[in-house]
């Protein structure tokens, strides 16, 4: 048996664990290797010194220090609960379980309201924090343009659009193009007068085109295009209204 | 494994959080989980908070004692870990000190200094064998030293130690070889005290 070996089986020897073809075998290595032999019985000896370490005295007030600890513990932990149920941590609102309740709250409640888009004004703050973060599509208000056309003594007149109609929910502007069709080129246009005004209460938006010529529907096209800017998190919203210019009435000359 | 029903009684109201139980329980094991902690640090003053470390972890932690191992293997569990939780905090703090070894897993290189002490032939055998013996088991690496510890000065069986240190029965013998095997090349220097 080499050395590694054998050592590797003196725990077992001392304590009498080896069965007796391993015991014999390191009795031989220890017979033939003096070594060894002398590390074991200095382990022995360690061994022995070892069992024998004496007991240690704790230190006076050993124990009621132990329990005056656990009391200031268990004073502590009393004093935080206590501490935790009369002061709203705000913290705990980022805990996971919390945040999973609230995203559970906010989809049902977006899902609910969803259902009832119609009658969100009637639910109150939720209705405004509803609409804050789903904005309905804004109702653009229904308009009737007026049109007239006022000749001139000499040569061409001016084109009056009138544009009654207020948005209960939004500001909302209005722009006049006339846009005159182009014979060579199928379904292709070019503006050729253009005016802006804004939607006011009990007022009528006026916009004048002086214009060469009586535009006629046949040779001209006349839009009122409607716009909203201040909607939140929805953009730019337009409404297209195409205005007849038959009849189109005239007015006395100038 | 049986637990003494009278300490079952105590555990039970213990995991209630009756303190004046945990009181009663904790009287007859305190001495000895001072003593693990003392062999284990080497030192009185950390032995006692040690111990005290324990004691509180014990309280908290009593719920969780399922009675699978002895109340006393348990709390020897407790014990150790809070020692080589506080060897991990310290031990970027730690000094040389004159015995002190580099260790290097299984073997240690001492440092050459001078030894100034008394000679082994002036060293009073008994308290002072002790004294050494207390030493070289501090030199030795953690996990070693709780062997030592363990078997040698608490008198814990290989199973028991297993479940203290969660490791197999196996690797316990074999660790606890190699650890008296270090312990004695480490008071080789001084085996005249040991005849």
């Amino acid at each position: 048996m080499k050395r590694d070996a054998a050592k590797e089986l003196y725990s077992d020897y001392l304590t009498g664990d080896l069965d007796d073809a391993l015991k014999v075998s390191v009795e031989n290595h220890l017979a033939e290797d003096t070594d060894s032999r002398n590390e074991v019985d200095a382990m022995r000896r360690v061994w022995t010194q070892l069992d024998a370490m004496p007991r240690v005295d704790t230190p006076a007030y050993f124990h009621e220090n132990i329990m005056s600890r656990l009391d200031a513990e268990l004073a502590k932990e009393t004093e935080q609960s206590a501490a935790r149920k009369s002061v709203w941590d705000w913290r705990t609102l980022f805990r996971p379980r919390q945040l999973a309740v609230a995203a559970t709250l906010l989809i049902v409640l977006l899902g609910g309201v969803e259902a009832i888009q119609s009658q969100h004004a009637a639910l109150g703050p939720l209705g405004t924090i509803y609409r804050w973060l789903r904005p309905a599509p804004p109702v653009m208000p229904q308009i009737m343009p007026r049109v007239e056309w006022k000749q001139n003594m000499t040569t061409g007149g001016t084109l009056l659009i009138g544009v009654r109609g207020v948005s209960q929910t939004q500001s909302v502007h209005f722009r006049v193009q006339l846009f005159a069709k182009i014979k060579e080129v199928e379904n292709a246009v070019r503006v050729v007068g253009s005016g802006e005004g804004t939607l006011i209460a009990g007022e009528e938006g006026i916009v004048e085109l002086p214009l060469p010529d009586k535009p006629t529907a046949a040779d001209s096209t006349l839009l009122v295009t409607l716009s909203s800017t201040e909607t939140p998190n929805q953009g730019s919203v337009n409404k297209v209204v195409p205005v007849s210019l038959e009849p189109l009435t005239t007015d006395a000359a100038n | 494994m049986a637990i003494n029903p009278e300490e079952q009684i105590l555990i039970d109201r213990c995991k209630k959080g009756d303190r004046s139980a945990f009181d009663v329980l904790i009287r007859s094991y305190e001495k000895r989980v001072y003593n693990l902690a003392y062999r284990l640090s080497g030192s009185y003053d950390e032995a006692n908070d040690i111990s005290i470390d324990a004691f509180l972890r014990v309280f908290q932690a009593v719920r969780l004692f399922r009675g699978d191992a002895n109340f006393s293997t348990w709390l020897f569990r407790i014990v150790t870990n809070v020692y080589l939780d506080r060897r991990k905090r310290t031990r970027n703090k730690q000094h040389l000190s004159l015995e002190e070894y580099i260790e290097l897993e299984e073997n240690s290189v001492s440092r050459q200094i001078e030894d100034t002490a008394p000679t082994p032939d002036l060293v009073v055998e008994g308290h002072e064998r002790q004294e050494l013996l207390q030493k070289a088991i501090a030199l030795l690496p953690d996990y070693q030293r709780t062997m030592i510890v363990l078997y040698h000065t608490e008198g814990l069986s290989y199973e028991e130690i297993a479940e203290v240190l969660d490791l197999r029965i196996g690797t316990v013998k074999s660790r606890l070889n190699r650890a008296r095997l270090s312990l004695r090349e480490k008071l080789d220097p001084v085996k005249e005290l040991f005849p």
